[in-house]
């Protein structure tokens, strides 16, 4: 996975789960975010705070060696955990939690390079959500909040930005994609593109955002070089797709109701016996299944099958295969789909086959 | 008398005299206008239609069936259920009934908690009381005259609420017929404007302004719309929710738990973190297979 990121122009980084209090301070976070914060106090009376967010993390990162125009667009991506206090009352499940793991990254780049890094952040959001079963997508522009860092006029510049870039985004899409005003709704350090997505049930749930902030790399001393070798401040784009995998999560459970495409799946196929004869054959299907790349399960237990077949069913595996004496004799299986009564009888290697290349995972 | 601009959605503008009411313009450009016509905004602000026009100001007649109208459908629909409620029960204390996202609720002081069947006898007597029609009017009243009104009925905690609406802010009472609660507003010009478009969903328990220190009050849910089939609709995808509620469908696919030592945070299981892994490889797939495309185009 990394491999495949970097190939994107995206370094992984892991960053600090706890800095000094000081640290959010000067990045605005605890006079704008604070209340939100989790602090401990250390033995040595030092206040840490917990990473609400990876942004000032990712700045530290960046400053380490200097850098120049050439090194731009630089991209910093991160599978952070954040902690985010909540009152106990508004936490939901998976949907509102209080740690959760962000698909972040910071995109560190001129001024002059805005659009086209928001244009591919939109296309790669909307082609994962295509993966993902979502298609019905909806952007929200958030502007300045009263609670804020940094001058009107660069908060004038980055919605500007974001406001080209929604237009553009609209006209591509011949006006499939619907957009809309958030007058306030903006981060404390910029405004920013909320991707709402429409589920099976007509639910609409935000997920990604991308933000254009011109202050958190001032503030926290970031700079490039530039062609005439003055020193810049460089725009940091905030963007994350899925927002919160917990929450993400949730959101796919919801609009499958359980039954997952077979790629998603968390266990794909259960090899259940019908009798304890056959438990040599189910464990030489669930070694062949798992050498093709499938996650598979036995059930070897003295129950049975219909019972066997319930049980797998409630916990949605989308394919339990069924072997008894005839099976292993004739080296078949008989495959049962989650939701359908009927049950096909083909040869191991047919399904094998058959459901290797149905989980091949879309991208 | 001074005079004030007007300025319609059109972009057409009209002179009128300063505190002339939203429903005598309307009613000046055509009686029909004027009937269909529940509220209106003012630069932008939702207010009662009969509201005096004080300033310049851009103005939009709202009818029931516009989206500004909905919030206004539930907030009404949440004072009839509080009058439904006192008829049903008297000596039942109101106390506050906002608008949420989807519905409204509001928070009653009663004795004997609601058993279910009470739900269609509110149900009936809401119906009842929007079939009368009777209009909302707006009164301010002085904070002592609140406060001996309140108290001679026994509304205890509505004198709570008017000694906390802050100094130099009117106190505002709505009537709709004899029944009478102090509200910020605004409301439609009469409770007919409600329709039959509503369902009370459930009973649960409250505290007072939300402190578990404070007296517990019962809450009753419920949500309105301005046609029975987008309120059908409603009805039908919470229903399918249920179904799909991820914490019961986590919990029969056995992906993840939660627990009280821990609120709000994440125990993800062995079959989960398979799933979230491969969320996040289709996410770096992607990447890869964006940036592939995007190197051909280039080139």
């Amino acid at each position: 996975m990394r491999r495949q990121q970097q190939k994107a122009g995206y370094v992984e980084v892991n960053s600090p789960d706890m800095m000094e209090k000081h640290f959010w301070e000067l990045s605005g976070h605890w006079e704008n975010y604070g209340e939100n914060m989790f602090t401990t106090t250390l033995p040595d009376e030092r206040v840490f705070c917990c990473k609400p967010m990876n942004c000032p993390g990712h700045v530290q990162i960046y400053k380490h060696g200097l850098k120049s125009y050439r090194d731009l667009p630089l991209k910093i991506a991160e599978f952070g955990k954040v902690h985010r206090y909540e009152p106990s009352g508004a936490l939901h499940g998976m949907l509102r939690v209080r740690h959760f793991t962000q698909d972040d990254a910071h995109i560190f780049i001129t001024e002059n390079q805005i659009m086209e890094e928001c244009l591919k952040i939109n296309d790669l959001m909307l082609s994962i959500y295509k993966d993902f079963g979502f298609e019905d997508i909806f952007i929200k522009l958030s502007t300045r909040p009263e609670k804020r860092v940094g001058a009107d006029h660069l908060w004038d510049k980055a919605e500007k930005a974001l406001q080209d870039v929604l237009n553009e985004v609209t006209k591509r899409s011949n006006g499939r994609i619907k957009t809309a005003l958030q007058p306030g709704e903006g981060a404390f350090y910029g405004p920013k593109l909320e991707y709402v997505l429409k589920d099976a049930i007509g639910r609409e749930w935000q997920c990604g955002t991308t933000q254009v902030d011109f202050n958190l790399a001032g503030r926290l001393g970031a700079f490039y070089i530039d062609e005439n070798s003055d020193k810049v401040t460089p725009v940091m784009i905030h963007r994350a797709m899925f927002g919160s995998l917990e929450r993400f999560t949730g959101i796919l459970i919801e609009n499958y109701a359980g039954h997952f495409p077979l790629w998603l799946a968390p266990l794909q196929v259960v090899v259940a016996t019908i009798t304890s004869e056959a438990d040599p054959y189910a464990a030489e299907v669930v070694a062949a299944f798992k050498e093709a790349g499938l996650r598979v399960e036995p059930d070897v237990r003295n129950e049975k099958i219909g019972y066997k077949v319930r049980e797998h069913s409630l916990a949605k595996v989308p394919v339990i295969l069924a072997v008894g004496m005839r099976d292993t004799e004739a080296r078949n299986v008989s495959v049962r789909r989650l939701g359908s009564q009927e049950q096909t009888v083909m040869s191991l290697d047919d399904a094998i086959a058959s459901l290797m290349s149905e989980a091949q995972q879309p991208g | 008398m001074t005079d004030v601009t007007i300025t319609f959605p059109d972009g057409k503008t009209k002179s009128v005299a300063a505190g002339t009411s939203g429903f005598d313009v309307a009613k000046g450009i055509s009686p029909s206008l004027a009937k269909r016509t529940i509220a209106m905004q003012l630069d932008g602000v939702l207010s009662d239609l009969h509201d005096p026009i004080l300033k310049d100001a851009a103005i939009n007649f709202v009818a029931r069936t516009d989206v500004a109208a909905l919030e206004l459908i539930r907030h009404d629909a949440a004072h009839v259920m509080a009058e439904a409620v006192q008829a049903l029960w008297p000596g039942t204390q109101v106390t506050i009934g906002p608008v949420i996202d989807n519905g409204f609720f509001y928070d009653f002081a009663k004795a004997e908690p609601f058993v279910p069947e009470d739900m269609a006898k509110i149900e009936k007597k809401m119906h009842e009381i929007i079939g009368k029609n009777a209009p909302f009017t707006k009164q301010v009243w002085s904070r002592d005259k609140a406060r001996q009104v309140f108290r001679d009925k026994g509304e205890l905690f509505k004198i709570e609420l008017v000694d906390a609406i802050p100094e130099g802010q009117d106190l505002k009472i709505y009537n709709q017929g004899e029944w009478f609660d102090l509200c910020r507003g605004p409301h439609m010009t009469s409770t007919g404007g409600i329709g039959k478009a509503f369902k009370l969903q459930k009973f649960a328990g409250a505290y007072w302004r939300g402190d578990s220190n404070n007296p517990q009050l019962q809450r009753i849910y419920g949500t309105a719309f301005a046609t029975q089939e987008e309120l059908d609709a409603y009805l039908r995808q919470i229903e399918e929710a249920e179904k799909r509620d991820h914490r019961k469908l986590g919990r029969e696919m056995d992906l993840f738990h939660f627990q009280e030592e821990a609120p709000g945070s994440v125990f993800w299981h062995p079959k989960a973190g398979r799933c979230s892994r491969r969320s996040s490889t289709t996410c770096a797939a992607s990447s890869r297979r964006l940036a592939t495309s995007k190197s051909i185009r280039r080139t």
